[in-house]
């Protein structure tokens, strides 16, 4: 697919929103995503006809054209050159690890497997996305579970930042962000961290491909139309 | 992810214009389906196409109601959406769009591509075509059951080379409509395409509007919603040009990120439609109700029914419905895509709320 000045500063509007995010990073402060979504004097009566069939888009988007920085640029450079591994199988079995690692998160789960359904894969993003937002208001412990994506002790906008890469391809090490001279903090007891509600599991959040086998589970959403209401 | 100060600025600022639209639409896309026609019998298709029979217009009436547009609008900042039915079904198909071209109209269109092969794609050129969109709607065994067309995907892709090969065209674009049955494929097409130099891949979801309506199964579920917007979003962070469609409101979070504008349904306001027969109205999609034919353009001049008709698609769907008028994002959705609106119940058939917001 080609890329051009639109998608580039589409890429870089958003690189700029994961490295502030990034960049503001620290044990005590919870930094807010929060780049600007266009041009300040946004102006809807400016555009111009939709060239590609479909209606018209609303303005061009020359967005960070003018605010262009180098910083946000070499983002860009790296999202274009971006790689193919956007979804990772892993193969495993929960219960069959007997001999959990001493160091490091427990290995009933893969890492950034954040679903527990053996793929990392946007769904787990979303997922994290949620746990994060919850962990705001909640006082679980989060440290070396599954949450804690990039092995740092928590929870933070930093595993959200790993995961993304990851699934990006940008990184293929989720564990990109901790630093192996640090001492790692004390481990969980052995076995699923005890907060996490059986029920609450989503179980099956791979797209079935239509085959009986994988078409399983009450947690999956009846078939039909989104209900507009109840 | 992005502020969202700043898009609810700018929302706020477009329902503002919105506003200013209903009295003062201005004519941008003008949809011609040229057929009911289609080679392919997608189980999904809008419009009900297939081996079907089709009124249709001739080149002489569309000559006439081409020279009117251009009279009456001129044709800058006009773009002519070529649809159906397959367009290329026609066999005087480069007789209308050569006239449209040497009226000075700008044109695109949205084809299956199995019946472009490297001379036909040389003569879209010739004709002036600009962009076009080619349905791709999962890999090929997905795609040609979906279309019940063997070897559509083959020809589709085939026809999509032949016009990467002319090379000149504004934009060559992939459509995927994504279905409960091809969701799971989105990141293998990703791969196919990725390498295709095409200009960019409009990923939609299927509505339930036409055939579709009788294949509830393929409809996505709420989860199914979240995985592809944020499929798209993770595309374009990547810096595909990879973009949601012109459909359906999908919240503060969300707008803006899976396309490169802010959701409004200008049907009516920017967009007008000459069907197969040359009924007037605001968008093919919205369902065929009398009462949505404004005019015909064998009787009635086209820019008077614009004028002066289109007053049913100029208006808040939400204020139909006591859910959409207490809701607090109806300012920016206004009751979502017209032609997803349930017009028996008064109520939105394809709502967000409680999905993506
Ligand atoms: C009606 S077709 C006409 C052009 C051409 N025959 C084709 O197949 O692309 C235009 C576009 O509308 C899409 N479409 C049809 N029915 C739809 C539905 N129920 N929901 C969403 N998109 C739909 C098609 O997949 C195609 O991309
Ligand atoms: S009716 Fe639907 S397809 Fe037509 S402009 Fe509105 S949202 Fe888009
Ligand atoms: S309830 Fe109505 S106004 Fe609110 S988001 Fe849904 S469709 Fe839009």
């Amino acid at each position: 697919m080609k890329k051009n000045k639109k998608t580039a500063a589409t890429a870089a509007m958003f690189a700029t929103a994961l490295n502030m995010a990034l960049g503001s990073v620290t044990p005590d402060t919870v930094p807010t995503l929060s780049v600007k979504a266009d041009e300040p004097d946004y102006e809807p009566s400016a555009e111009y006809v939709e060239e590609v069939y479909g209606p018209p888009e609303f303005f061009t988007t020359t967005a960070t054209e003018d605010a262009y920085d180098p910083a946000t640029e070499t983002e860009t450079t790296m999202a274009v050159v971006y790689g193919p591994p956007s979804m990772m199988t892993t193969e495993y079995d929960p219960y069959g690890n007997e001999n959990p690692a001493v160091y490091g998160p427990p290995s009933f789960f893969a890492q950034g497997d954040i679903n527990w359904d053996g793929s990392t894969d946007v769904f787990d993003l979303i997922r994290l996305r949620q746990e994060y937002s919850d962990s705001q208001t909640n006082d679980k412990y989060y440290g070396y579970t599954e949450y804690d994506v990039n092995s740092d002790g928590r929870l933070s906008i930093a595993d959200l930042v790993a995961l993304n890469r990851f699934l990006l391809g940008r990184s293929t090490n989720l564990d990109w962000y901790y630093d192996g001279d640090e001492e790692p903090m004390p481990q969980p007891e052995y076995g699923a961290p005890e907060y996490l509600d059986e029920d609450e599991i989503v179980t099956t959040t791979m797209m079935p491909d239509n085959t009986s086998e994988e078409t399983t589970t009450a947690t999956y959403p009846v078939y039909g139309p989104p209900i507009a209401f109840d | 992810m992005l502020d969202v100060r700043t898009k609810n600025n700018n929302m706020t600022k477009l329902a503002e214009y919105r506003e200013g639209l209903k009295t003062k639409p201005q004519l941008r896309n003008l949809f011609l389906e040229l057929t009911l026609r289609c080679n392919e019998r997608c189980l999904h298709c809008g419009s009900s196409c297939g081996d079907v029979s089709s009124d249709e217009l001739t080149v002489p009436q569309y000559e006439k109601f081409l020279k009117e547009v251009k009279e009456d609008f001129g044709t800058d900042n006009k773009m002519l959406c070529i649809t159906g039915g397959e367009p290329l079904l026609r066999k005087d198909f480069f007789d209308i769009m050569g006239i449209a071209n040497q009226l000075g109209f700008r044109w695109g269109m949205t084809s299956n591509a199995t019946l472009i092969d490297d001379e036909v794609a040389n003569d879209l050129k010739k004709v002036g075509m600009g962009t076009i969109s080619v349905s791709l709607d999962g890999l090929p065994e997905t795609h040609d059951a979906f279309r019940r067309t063997p070897k559509g995907w083959e020809r589709a892709m085939k026809g999509i080379e032949s016009l990467i090969k002319v090379g000149t065209f504004k934009s060559v674009q992939v459509t995927t409509v994504v279905t409960h049955q091809n969701i799971g494929q989105l990141w293998e097409l990703y791969k196919i395409l990725r390498d295709m130099d095409i200009d960019s891949w409009r990923i939609i979801n299927m509505d339930p509007i036409g055939r579709a309506k009788l294949h509830p199964e393929l409809l996505l579920t709420k989860e199914d919603y979240v995985y592809m917007i944020e499929f798209i979003r993770t595309m374009r962070i990547a810096g595909e040009p990879v973009t949601y469609g012109c459909s359906h409101y999908v919240g503060l979070e969300y707008e803006r990120e899976v396309r490169d504008w802010y959701f409004l349904c200008t049907a009516g306001t920017y967009i007008a439609s000459i069907m197969a027969n040359g009924d007037i109205t605001a968008c093919l999609d919205i369902e065929r109700r009398p009462e949505f034919i404004q005019g015909n353009i064998l009787k009635d001049r086209f820019s008077e029914v614009w004028n002066n008709k289109f007053q049913i698609f100029r208006k808040n769907l939400c204020d139909e419905n006591e859910k959409c008028s207490s809701c607090k994002e109806k300012d920016f959705c206004h009751g979502g895509s017209y032609h997803t609106w349930d017009f028996d119940k008064h109520e939105p058939q394809v709502c967000f709320k409680d999905i993506l917001f």
